[in-house]
């Protein structure tokens, strides 16, 4: 056993590939199709496992499935990024060791998840209801790229066969030119929306959570501030652009209907909801549409919520979909993050500082309070 | 039920809607959205719940309010929410609340302050249109101040404002409003009449011509005023002054002051008149002369 996963271990450094897994030479067929859901022995010969080994050398236990599936979709990824020790845990408690500051994406749930991970901390695999401010075509795209009905599936958010300079494979290719693009190194890329600042040439499918927290952990992780118009929304980041081809009413900035009625009720005051985009935090006025918010009460917290900015200072900050929520979820109600500026540790809920009454509505001003000093 | 547990545990020594018990979700909601309460329950309540896990069925709304100004200040304050001070008449939480309470949310009223104002108008005795809500008085994210009203509710920032300063023997803490918003729990200190003459700024015009009654005035030693009466009122009934010097009433730094014959929101007698034996004005008046 020891030989075989040796072996498997000098093969896969052999076929890493910079950057994410699941594309280019590291997507592999094997791993998750079966073209005749039936194998009498591995491909060295002998017995062929129900768990995942490495370049598809086993089988599912049930099936035959759609799309020559080892298992059903969210079955299938599970299998890998469920309770193993050698690919990133992404739903409910983490099965491995936790980065520093946790999952950058945080934790998944199921209908049937227990506390803390209920189905209404975060995003639900399986989950049939309509996204709220369900509105696709606000980003270009089709009313009907996703179906409710079907269930939530991983990939309804990463292209199971990679997408390359995607950030996590994060599509849907419809979106195009505008999927959120990533950099891996010690020196940030301001033109692509995320950097993961661990030293470059990081090999994705290293084996064990030593090697793959810093990748995935939320301290290694920022977002940049690129400005663009997809579809008819505004937006700073491309992983926002992603949230919105389910999510597409609740972003966009001060020139986006379903968030400002900044033309009618006289700018500053005119949002109706948070804006995700084209703003600056603490700037008055047209220049940024921040007068409500406070860069120096941003700048001086200790501990911060991600924002997208480039800039030295933060002065181009403007909020994003995961300065507040974590992408997947967490053990906080929709996945928030409440994260107080002088948190005393920083995890995947957030962190409360010192002395603070731990409850919801402290997470709430907590979250609030990093931008805002109103009542603080 | 677990929150309606620490709700009260997180209160700050003073007033309400300041510091911890400053809840962003009371008032905001962020997408205008609210799939499911922060249980998982389902739907989430369309009427005001402590803590904020609520929704209502209109907006989305400018600032990311829940509803429009005034309408969401009543959402609580409306005699719905027993955690929070009624402020609309008729009141029952207790029989006769300090501040007094509005007649209507929406139309004008002859018996004191009116809600619901959308352009600025001149108030009795007044120099400039002022546009009135309850955020003209009370900061909605609070001060500091005395049920955090803002030093200078007609928004002229002119001057430096006054501060009402009042000591209270029990604070609010999220479920007590019985016991916080009673004239019983209050001694009033100093600025009263100048925050309120904000607003009324001729009034100190009309004092000086003769036509209208003096405030910070002293009882004792006043030449149409007897401390005597004064002293002897029945204290179940006896209207409020401004005591300077220390809390006890009555003592000697007694001042007559615009509380003394008004309710601040309003009162079943016009002009938000005080009646002390809730008959007759005279009553009030009998107590100092």
């Amino acid at each position: 056993m020891k030989k075989l996963m040796l072996a498997a271990a000098v093969t896969f450094a052999a076929s890493a590939y910079a950057g994410e897994w699941h594309t280019g030479t590291t997507n592999l067929c094997t791993d998750c199709h079966t073209m005749h859901f039936s194998m009498q022995h591995g491909f060295a010969g002998g017995a062929v496992g129900t768990t995942p080994a490495p370049n598809g050398d086993w089988m599912g236990a049930t099936g035959p499935n759609n799309f020559l599936l080892k298992l059903p979709a969210n079955e299938l990824c599970k299998t890998c990024h469920d309770g193993q020790t050698f690919a990133p845990d992404v739903v409910t408690a983490n099965f491995n060791a936790t980065p520093t500051q946790g999952r950058s994406a945080g934790a998944l749930n199921e209908a049937a998840s227990a506390t803390p991970y209920e189905s209404w901390k975060g995003h639900t695999l399986g989950s049939t209801t309509v996204p709220p401010g369900f509105a696709p075509a606000r980003v270009g795209l089709s009313t009907t790229w996703y179906d409710p009905a079907g269930g939530l599936e991983c990939i309804n958010c990463h292209t199971q066969h990679g997408m390359a300079g995607a950030y996590r494979n994060l599509g849907p290719r419809s979106l195009g030119a505008n999927v959120p693009t990533y950099v891996i190194s010690p020196t940030n890329d301001a033109t692509r929306d995320v950097w993961i600042n661990i030293p470059a040439g990081y090999l994705a499918n290293s084996g064990s959570a030593a090697t793959f927290n810093p990748y995935y952990d939320s301290a290694s992780v920022s977002y940049n501030r690129n400005d663009r118009t997809v579809g008819t929304t505004t937006t700073s980041n491309g992983l926002d652009a992603m949230c919105a081809t389910c999510h597409g009413n609740f972003h966009g900035g001060p020139t986006d209907t379903e968030i400002s009625n900044a033309q009618t009720l006289g700018g500053l005051d005119g949002f109706i909801r948070h804006p995700t985009s084209g703003i600056t935090i603490g700037a008055s006025g047209a220049a940024g549409y921040g007068g409500h918010s406070s860069l120096s009460r941003y700048t001086g917290a200790v501990t911060k919520v991600k924002v997208y900015s480039d800039a030295a200072g933060y002065t181009d900050a403007s909020p994003g979909c995961v300065s507040c929520h974590k992408a997947h979820g967490n053990q906080n109600p929709f996945g928030l993050v409440f994260l107080s500026r002088n948190a005393t540790s920083v995890g995947e809920e957030g962190g409360y500082a010192s002395g603070q009454t731990q409850n919801l509505m402290q997470g709430y001003r907590n979250l609030c309070g990093q931008c805002h000093s109103q009542g603080n | 039920m677990t929150m309606a547990i620490l709700l009260p545990m997180c209160g700050e020594a003073g007033n309400w809607h300041r510091g911890e018990s400053l809840v962003c979700s009371d008032c905001h909601t962020m997408h205008g959205s609210q799939s499911h309460a922060w249980s998982g329950a389902s739907p989430v309540s369309v009427t005001p719940v402590p803590g904020g896990d609520w929704l209502t069925a209109t907006g989305p709304g400018s600032k990311l309010l829940k509803a429009a100004p005034d309408q969401l200040c009543i959402a609580c304050h409306d005699g719905s929410t027993s955690t929070a001070p009624d402020v609309v008449a008729p009141v029952g939480y207790v029989a006769d609340p300090a501040g007094g309470a509005f007649e209507s949310t929406s139309a004008p009223s002859a018996l004191g302050h009116d809600l619901g104002g959308t352009s600025p108008v001149v108030p009795p005795l007044g120099k400039a249109a002022v546009l009135l809500t309850c955020r003209s008085c009370h900061d909605p994210h609070g001060n500091g101040n005395f049920r955090n009203l803002r030093p200078n509710p007609s928004g002229s920032q002119l001057g430096a404002g006054a501060t009402v300063v009042v000591d209270e023997a029990v604070v609010a803490n999220g479920s007590n409003p019985a016991q916080v918003y009673v004239a019983s729990n209050l001694a009033y200190r100093s600025g009263t009449s100048a925050w309120c003459m904000d607003c009324h700024d001729a009034y100190p015009d009309a004092v000086a011509a003769g036509t209208k009654h003096p405030t910070d005035r002293r009882i004792e030693g006043a030449a149409q005023a007897s401390w005597a009466v004064w002293a002897a009122v029945d204290p179940t009934v006896r209207v409020r002054v401004e005591s300077p010097a220390d809390p006890q009433v009555p003592s000697a730094d007694d001042q007559v002051f615009c509380l003394s014959c008004h309710k601040a929101h309003g009162s079943p007698n016009a002009d938000a008149l005080i009646y002390a034996d809730r008959v007759t004005m005279d009553s009030t008046c009998a107590q100092c002369h």
